[in-house]
């Protein structure tokens, strides 16, 4: 025990040593490496959370497909009523122009 | 100059690469172990591996010609190991002068066969590795600094058993192995390029006076304080015994029939491996900061395995590489087990002071570890004595541990 270095080993090796101590009691904490990280799916939506692995449950994951079957068939209809104005406002183009020359 | 120096090396690395096939890692253990004082290396191997031709191409490569190989196969008389006496000297003036072997005098030492050495002789070299000097005729030569390199392949008929402390004064036993087929290819055309002269084509790489420069350079480096703390904790780790094998008439496995250790590494050992096993590796770990700017923890486990086969005795013997190599594994477990437990940590607070929670934890901990025990006891015996705990509670009282 009296050497001075073995003691100098032990402090150093304690310095490095994660360890809180209360009165009697000696506690740690294993820090969980954040290598591969889990997060779930609203978690990363609203909370803005970042990780390498993103979790959806199935109901989440319906309810995700009939929203963008809906946004796809509100696509559809909004391109079709897009061709019915954009072919609307060339024949009126047009007749505006005739107007215009036969006077 | 150390990278001039360190240069060299790594020339005389790659001189005995360019004319010898071996494991990359095994000749540079061999190269880290010319760079200190008094360097001694035992190559074992089946006849016709090469253990001759290596010991011969590490010697001309730092020594040229001027080295002394003895033979074991041959007959060796005390005057070519020792010394002879001259007889002008004894008729003419009555004066006994010994004229000493050109083996003592030289830095270069070879030992060919060393398993066939006979016992006279390797009592001689014994007590110039262990005094570094010789007697002959009541004169004394001292030895100074020197290399020698050994072999033998140990299975050889019209062996002698030489006593373990004449191997334990080898720094490393380095073990060789037949070619792979492929390697025989590469031996072929190494045969080839060199006109099957691989010892005659080794030039002299490095002088005696580099090699000595080398070696004081390598003294003065430093190793860090933690990797001295993990060799000191190997050893003592493969040394101890709860029941004190090297005192017993018993010896294990018979002595720990219902030892509380059963499972750890001591059973697995007959006879630990002496102090000499911690400077080795120290002296080596120092090398490889000179050669390589660096040493890990890992490293020193790599170096482990060559500094072990020929001081150490296992219960059970079926490859000793192999089976080193499997302690070496509990050995990494078991370092890992510490760093878990925080014992350091723990043993840091009790000495500075005594805490009835921490000793309690600490308790726990020598159950399962030896080597913490025997610290543990150091600090009863103290608490003892100011009346902190009772004799009755200590660890030492419930595992029977004596510290001498």
């Amino acid at each position: 025990m009296s050497s001075n270095s073995f003691i100098k080993y032990l402090k150093s090796v304690a310095e490095k040593t994660d360890v809180i101590v209360e009165k009697n009691h000696i506690k740690w904490f294993n820090v969980e490496k954040t290598g591969r990280r889990v997060i779930g799916f609203l978690d990363m939506y609203y909370f803005d959370e970042k990780g390498d692995y993103i979790i959806l449950n199935k109901s989440t994951a319906y309810d995700l497909k009939e929203r963008l079957e809906f946004l796809e068939k509100s696509v559809a209809k909004y391109r079709k009523w897009l061709k019915i104005l954009s072919l609307t406002c060339v024949f009126m183009l047009i007749t505006i122009v005739l107007i215009l020359v036969l006077r | 100059m150390s990278k001039y120096y360190r240069n060299l090396v790594k020339k005389l690395e790659e001189e005995i690469k360019s004319r010898f096939i071996c494991n990359d890692k095994v000749l540079r253990i061999i190269i880290l172990n010319q760079l200190h004082t008094r360097a001694t290396t035992l190559f074992r191997a089946p006849r016709g591996s090469g253990k001759s031709t290596l010991m011969l191409l590490l010697l001309k490569g730092i020594y040229g010609s001027d080295f002394v190989v003895i033979s074991g196969a041959s007959e060796v008389k005390r005057g070519e190991v020792l010394g002879r006496l001259h007889l002008p000297s004894l008729e003419k003036e009555g004066v006994e002068r010994v004229v000493w072997a050109a083996f003592v005098k030289a830095e270069g030492k070879g030992l060919d066969e060393v398993n066939r050495l006979n016992p006279y002789t390797t009592a001689n070299i014994y007590h110039m590795l262990q005094f570094g000097e010789v007697w002959a005729y009541g004169h004394r030569y001292r030895v100074e600094d020197y290399t020698l390199i050994a072999n033998e392949n140990p299975h050889d008929p019209t062996t002698f058993i030489h006593p373990p402390p004449f191997y334990d004064r080898f720094d490393i036993c380095v073990y060789l192995r037949p070619l792979t087929l492929s390697e025989k290819f590469a031996l072929q055309e190494i045969l080839e390029k060199h006109r099957g002269e691989l010892v005659e084509s080794m030039p002299q790489v490095l002088s005696p006076e580099d090699l000595k420069e080398i070696r004081k350079e390598v003294e003065e480096i430093e190793v860090d304080l933690e990797i001295r703390g993990l060799i000191n904790t190997i050893v003592r780790d493969l040394q101890v015994c709860i029941r004190n094998r090297d005192l017993a008439e018993l010896k294990p496995l018979a002595l720990c029939e219902g030892c509380h250790f059963i499972r750890d590494i001591c059973s697995k050992i007959k006879e630990g491996p002496s102090e000499r096993a911690g400077i080795v590796l120290t002296q080596l770990a120092k090398a490889k900061i000179w050669l390589e700017g660096s040493c890990t923890k890992d490293d020193i486990y790599d170096m482990l395995l060559w500094i072990l086969p020929h001081r150490i005795t296992l219960t059970k013997v079926k490859n000793i590489i192999s089976d080193l190599k499997e302690i070496i594994e509990m050995e990494k477990v078991k370092m890992r087990d510490r760093e878990s437990r925080r014992q350091w940590y723990i043993l840091n607070e009790l000495i500075k002071g005594f805490n009835r929670g921490l000793y309690n934890k600490a308790k726990e901990i020598a159950l399962e570890d030896l080597v913490f025990a025997e610290e543990l006891v150091h600090l009863e015996e103290k608490w003892i004595a100011e009346g902190l705990i009772k004799p009755e509670e200590s660890i030492k009282y419930n595992l029977g541990i004596e510290l001498m």
